[in-house]
């Protein structure tokens, strides 16, 4: 061959090799797609067993393997014939389970079918002997038993189903950062790692009892976790400002949650906070309200401390004065803070308004269509009270004037629901309207 | 070589160089190609996505016997070598070494329901602010919900593309440990049981999500999928059951009724065929099985349940023969039901309980009779209405025995109840 040809074709080759090389690198050095978010189905995420040393080498070959090679009557032995082939502990758990539900599976069905044979006789006993009949109860006792055993048999096979404190810690600490969203990333990465940190030390006593014969809490271990709770508190407490203390007390306060149940009213988060602070202030007041006695009734008993003591017991009519102020003053705090909406706040905090907005969302009609009806209702209430309260009417006549008081209110109300959401009002928001023409005594 | 023929080493060593550079390169990229390029699988590896081929493949793939001396060393079978990240080429390796099939089941189950489980923990909860109100929250639990549904419908069809059937290791579990399910579905075979816990369970989640994301308040749409729902139970259970089996299960959800005494039939003399006969023809008035789905669905009209009821009765009455018709009509007073109650309560026997019954129903009447009699003055009135009320006592009494004291007391306002019907004007006082 001529020594340019050759020399050409060899370079040609190694071109041709270059570029396999080339794709061969590409298709093994492809970077990775990222990993969906969503494993497709039918991926399994693999447990990981002991690790064990497998091999591709021609000059070994894998033991042959049968199932049975497995299985014992011993569900000890066949446990750690499990364990002995490396299977991962929550899979020996399975397989046991499973196993042990089978073994008594025959039991029980011997006793079902025992029970069979009686079953339709032991309802009728208990049918006609009544509801706290003991028949059937006596009935089940040998599959309660049997339920007993089986519990027994796999508390003794393979302890105590254990539980994912590692993943109840992760998710605990998940919900924890959602609801301190609010607080800077780095502080609320220190409060997290407080809680993780107080979450591995009571998991500490927890497991501590857990290893002791009677597994019971004494006085010694509630003041261990107590203590532990308060250092949390306490570290918490340094590491927030005085407005972040506040506001971390606010958000967990039961006054938190004052908009949670409200339909038509959506406070802004100003609105919230002064609502929340304000309610908290008029609870407070009220708990520190003494209780209310009857003074005739704490005589006979001897319990009325002298009348100058400042922790003697209110009448019933001094309490609810002191309520009524309490709330006065709480419904004048909140006007003023919420202006104009206060209206819309009493209005969305009235519970047959929270009814009628969930009627009207789920038909989808506007809150204007709500408004309406629960102006018209509040009309009709008010109409009909005026001539329940009318002593100089006979019976008859305050009778005609409610049924035409309801008719109305009833034709205005279809007007502003329609006629096909009427029915759905009056079933789960408008019992209001059956009791509309009731007169009292009737 | 020269022109003339004549070799010159060094300049042909020259020309030769690139040719000698290149195919020492050929020779490299070729032994580097041998190197990385991946031997053919045998066949039998060829379409695994497993992380390692079923355990009878490994066997059979060792190196076949040949002439060397040295016997290939044999390793030890490991539990890694039938997993997979592939469920049904796990599946394929556990029937390899063939594990039965219901562990296969019970193994596959519990590991897509871990799997779905710690999926369900990762999903990101309802961003709920403190000031959201009741609209707010609910829009953003309801987007949480919908993902929570999505992935436990995928978890269940997932089982039910690797099993061929819908399983689950919470409907096994009411099986093996709930006794009164297990005695109610006793006829069935285990695994007809679980499978009918199941579509139950199943069809009584479904309804309440059908609620919950109607807020409770139903439209005809939400009504119209509640039927479905009873429809599909109504139409897979056919295919679970044989005809007798889906009967039997139908009156034994139905005497549920009976057992918890919606159904009243308190000193009534029943067998079991008769009992079993009933919930038959109870079916007429109400389904607890249909019940069940369509909770809170509408009632049927009043005049309908009327008629229904009616037609139970007729039927009942057939069955039992007129006297014990009578005792069923009996066990629907509230007065029965009381005294026999507090005869169960005292150990006593029903016939204290009925004695007791048709001593307060004589009294009533007779007093009735009295108060309504015109003839007679208020005084006379009176003391026959006494009369009745001291006989009353004293047959009540002596029919519960030591427990009678405790009878009249509980039961003061009716004894007094007789002596105050008078229609008459109280007597005026004499001069």
């Amino acid at each position: 061959m001529n020594c340019r040809l050759a020399t050409w074709l060899s370079v040609a080759l190694n071109v041709a090799l270059l570029a396999a090389g080339a794709l061969w690198w590409r298709a093994h050095n492809a970077p990775a797609t990222p990993p969906a978010q969503t494993p497709p189905p039918f991926t399994r995420s693999v447990r990981s067993g002991p690790d064990v040393a497998t091999t591709n080498d021609p000059g070994t070959r894998v033991a042959e393997f049968h199932w049975r090679q497995l299985l014992a009557e011993d569900f000890k032995v066949y446990r750690d014939n499990l364990r002995a082939i490396g299977c991962p502990e929550a899979t020996v758990r399975d397989i046991m389970l499973a196993e042990i539900n089978d073994r008594f599976a025959l039991r029980r069905r011997a006793i079902l079918d025992q029970l069979e044979a009686r079953f339709w006789d032991v309802l009728a006993v208990q049918t006609t002997f009544g509801r706290d009949n003991q028949e059937l109860e006596r009935m089940v006792e040998p599959l309660e038993k049997l339920k007993q055993e089986r519990q027994e048999l796999i508390d003794d096979v393979l302890g105590p189903e254990p539980t994912d404190q590692e993943a109840m810690q992760a998710q605990r600490l998940r919900q924890v950062e959602t609801e301190l969203a609010w607080l800077p990333a780095e502080k609320r990465q220190q409060i997290l790692a407080l809680e993780a940190d107080f979450m591995k030390r009571q998991q500490a006593v927890a497991d501590e009892i857990q290893n002791r014969a009677d597994k019971s809490w004494t006085s010694q271990d509630r003041q261990r976790s107590a203590e532990l709770t308060r250092q949390l508190e306490q570290q918490r407490r340094a590491l927030l400002s005085p407005e972040e203390q506040s506001e971390y007390d606010l958000r967990r306060s039961g006054t938190a949650n004052w908009a949670a149940n409200l339909y038509g009213f959506e406070p802004t988060e100003d609105e919230w906070r002064t609502v929340a602070k304000l309610t908290k202030e008029a609870d407070d007041a009220r708990a520190k309200i003494r209780p209310a006695m009857d003074p005739q009734m704490m005589q006979r008993y001897g319990l009325a401390p002298p009348p100058s003591t400042p922790d003697a017991p209110l009448t019933a009519a001094d309490r609810d004065a002191q309520l009524k102020a309490i709330k006065a003053s709480q419904d004048a705090a909140m006007q003023a803070a919420l202006g104009d909406r206060f209206a819309d706040y009493q209005r969305a905090s009235d519970g047959d308004y929270q009814q009628l907005m969930r009627v009207t969302q789920r038909l989808g009609l506007g809150d204007d269509v709500a408004n309406d009806v629960f102006a018209m209702r509040q009309a009709a209430l008010q109409q009909a009270d005026a001539v329940r309260g009318n002593a100089n009417l006979p019976p008859e006549t305050q009778q005609a004037a409610l049924n035409a008081i309801r008719q109305q209110t009833l034709q205005a109300l279809q007007q502003t629901l329609g006629a096909d959401a009427l029915p759905i009002y009056q079933q789960y928001g408008g019992q209001w309207l059956q009791q509309l023409n009731q007169v009292p005594g009737h | 070589m020269t022109m003339n023929g004549a070799t010159n080493p060094g300049r042909d060593r020259v020309r030769r160089g690139p040719l000698i550079l290149s195919l020492a390169l050929n020779l490299t990229l070729a032994a580097a190609a041998l190197a990385v390029w991946p031997p053919r699988p045998p066949p039998s590896h060829g379409a695994a996505r497993a992380t390692s081929a079923p355990p009878a493949h490994i066997a059979a793939s060792a190196p076949e016997a040949t002439d060397t001396p040295a016997a290939p060393k044999t390793i030890p079978f490991h539990w890694r070598m039938v997993e997979s990240d592939d469920y049904r080429q796990y599946i394929a390796n556990l029937r390899a070494i063939e594990c039965p099939d219901r562990l296969v089941r019970d193994l596959i189950v519990a590991d897509v329901e871990k799997l779905y489980g710690q999926r369900g923990a990762d999903l990101e909860p309802a961003h709920i602010e403190p000031w959201y109100n009741a609209t707010r929250r609910r829009a953003a639990q309801r987007v949480a919900t919908t993902h929570e549904e999505a992935l436990h419908a995928e978890q269940r069809a997932v089982i039910k593309e690797l099993l061929g059937y819908e399983w689950s290791s919470e409907a096994a579990k009411v099986w093996n440990e709930e006794p009164i399910a297990a005695l109610l579905l006793g006829f069935l075979s285990d695994e007809k049981g679980v499978r009918v816990v199941q579509l139950i369970e199943g069809v009584e989640k479904e309804s309440r999500r059908i609620r919950d994301a109607a807020d409770h308040i139903l439209l005809d749409a939400d009504r119209a999928q509640l039927r479905q729902l009873f429809g599909r139970v109504t139409g897979e259970l056919p295919t679970l059951l044989s005809l007798a089996e889906g009967d039997e299960l139908r009156r034994r959800i139905q005497v549920i009724k009976f057992a918890m005494n919606d159904e009243k039939f308190e000193g009534v003399n029943l067998t079991g065929a008769e009992l079993r006969q009933i919930t038959g023809l109870s079916l007429k008035v109400s389904d607890v099985m249909e019940d069940l789905v369509l909770r809170d669905g509408e009632d049927p009209p009043e005049a309908e349940q009327k008629r229904r009821q009616q037609a139970f009765e007729k039927d009942l009455a057939q069955l039992l023969g007129p006297a014990r018709f009578a005792d069923y009509q009996r066990a629907q007073d509230g007065t029965f039901h009381e005294a026999f109650q507090f005869a169960r309560a005292h150990d006593l026997p029903t016939a204290a309980a009925v004695k007791v019954y048709e001593t307060r129903r004589s009294a009533e009447r007779e007093a009735d009779l009295i108060a309504s009699d015109a003839s007679l003055s208020a005084e006379q009135q009176a003391i026959a209405l006494e009369a009745i009320q001291q006989t009353a006592a004293q047959t009540i009494a002596g029919s519960l025995g030591a427990a009678g004291h405790e009878y009249l007391t509980n039961n003061t306002a009716w004894f007094q109840g007789l002596t105050s019907r008078t229609n008459q004007p109280p007597a005026e006082a004499g001069p």
